[in-house]
């Protein structure tokens, strides 16, 4: 989903533009963004949220939002902006390290199409301007979540709490997939809140629900990837 | 309030349920009455598919509070039922299907009296059993939901609603005590359900009239978004067609080939 990264001083200083997210070809394209806990629920409207296994191995938090690589997905142009993964809504924004926070700045990447005149990121005086600001609250409420993400990953991963997605036919070859897991549906429920701090109890259960209703929408995806191979 | 069923015509209250009440019954007896009912009882194991086709909500009965889809056409974005009272959702809820058979918050299971006089064969044995069976299935899997939301109530995470009889999960503006509740609830499994059904109670708004596509979620972003727009419509030649020259003339070869395609 990222390139290059550009640092916030070198980005600020430049009269460089951002634009609203659909001007981006990761927003438009992108089949797996990656999320947090608190995101799932508003999410599972449309989409499932699911875990993918990345280039390392390594379980991470995803959410669907269609199963070919080179179709535009579904709905990408007429979806309101708030209902967007939330790294997407901070697009072009991001950590220099990916998922892992920490330094924030720019990815290196021209919108496919410049919707609107766009916005600079800070006025004359140095102070950002609105549509910045937005992006990075956004990429904020990410980066306060990376550590839940993390524990909660590995709490169900470590007890074996979770089951392969299984696509019909071969739809995921085809495609290209990742393995896809998801929590399976009456989990040792004591194990997974039991890892977490109670501060955190709510989004987890919010997340555990969410995903469960999310699952509903897998159809609507092997529909569409269906219906484009015919 | 009444009991759920109260609002099924001709339909008197409920006895509970013995052999003899089970021997016989009519077929499909409430299915041309169903699109009276306003609400009706969730079952825990259906609670997630329901909630993708309508609003699960947390309603006073006599005895106390039950999980229930909401059917009432005022509420719904898109009624339940048709003009004909046929049922227009591509999942139906599990109780309407065993009436006049049904359950009660506590788990009990009764047969609603009913003046609508129709014809009733004999069930075989096996019939009986099996309809006993998915009965207490109902039961138990209503008597979860319901402690569920006895322990949401009872720890402060569902406010009532303004006419009285529905409580709903507590409004944005309180989400830091939900937060605070939720962690204090006790470590067993009847909390996790609840902190589920409680997702599940947020999630299902979208089938109400009244939900709108949630915006910024804080209220200092819609005033920045507000900024944004006035920012937007000051003009730079922003919109694609004032670029558009290709009304006009050509007066030379050269202003026309770097007029932009579209």
């Amino acid at each position: 989903m990222y390139g290059d990264f550009e640092n916030w001083q070198a980005a600020t200083a430049s009269a460089l533009r951002i634009y609203d997210p659909f001007a981006y070809r990761a927003t438009v394209f992108e089949r797996l963004v990656p999320v947090v806990p608190s995101e799932a629920l508003s999410l599972a409207e449309r989409w499932p949220v699911l875990w993918c296994r990345n280039a390392a191995g390594d379980p991470d938090l995803v959410v669907v939002r269609g199963l070919s690589a080179s179709a535009e997905m579904p709905d990408a142009r007429t979806q309101s902006r708030t209902s967007l993964p939330l790294l997407l809504q901070a697009f072009p924004f991001r950590f220099r390290d990916g998922l892992r926070g920490g330094e924030i700045g720019l990815d290196r990447s021209a919108p496919m199409k410049e919707r609107d005149a766009g916005s600079y990121i800070v006025n004359e005086r140095g102070v950002l301007l609105p549509g910045a600001e937005l992006k990075l609250h956004a990429l904020e409420r990410w980066g306060a979540e990376i550590e839940l993400r993390d524990q909660l990953t590995a709490a169900v991963f470590r007890h074996g709490l979770v089951e392969p997605v299984q696509l019909p036919d071969d739809l995921a070859t085809r495609h290209g997939l990742p393995d896809l897991f998801t929590v399976i549906a009456q989990p040792e429920d004591a194990l997974i809140f039991g890892a977490m701090a109670r501060e955190h109890w709510q989004v987890v259960g919010q997340f555990l629900a969410a995903q469960r209703l999310s699952l509903y929408t897998m159809a609507r995806l092997v529909a569409l990837a269906g219906r484009e191979a015919a | 309030m009444g009991h759920w069923f109260d609002d099924l015509p001709d339909v008197t209250g409920g006895q509970p349920l013995d052999a003899g009440l089970l021997q016989r019954w009519p077929d499909r007896a409430m299915d041309g009455r169903l699109h009276h009912l306003r609400f009706c009882p969730v079952v825990a194991a259906e609670l997630y598919q329901l909630a993708r086709f309508l609003p699960v909500t947390v309603v006073e009965q006599p005895e106390g509070v039950m999980v229930m889809a909401d059917l009432r056409p005022d509420i719904l974005r898109r009624p339940a039922f048709a003009e004909d009272g046929s049922f227009q959702r591509n999942y139906r809820p599990l109780v309407t299907r065993l009436l006049p058979f049904a359950v009660t918050r506590a788990g009990g299971m009764i047969r609603l009296r009913d003046d609508c006089i129709q014809p009733e064969p004999d069930r075989p044995a096996e019939l009986q059993r099996q309809i006993s069976q998915m009965l207490a299935a109902q039961a138990a899997g209503v008597r979860m939901l319901t402690e569920a939301a006895d322990l949401l109530l009872s720890e402060g995470l569902l406010q009532r609603q303004d006419d009285g009889a529905e409580w709903r999960p507590l409004s944005a503006d309180l989400a830091e005590e939900a937060r605070r509740a939720a962690g204090n609830l006790p470590a067993r499994p009847g909390s996790f359900l609840a902190l589920r059904l409680l997702a599940v109670l947020e999630f299902s708004h979208l089938h109400r009239q009244e939900h709108r596509p949630a915006q910024s979620d804080a209220e200092s972003l819609s005033r920045l978004s507000g900024r944004n727009e006035a920012l937007r419509r000051q003009t730079f030649l922003l919109q694609d067609d004032q670029l558009d020259f290709s009304q006009l003339q050509p007066a030379s070869g050269g202003l026309a080939r770097s007029a932009p395609a579209d």
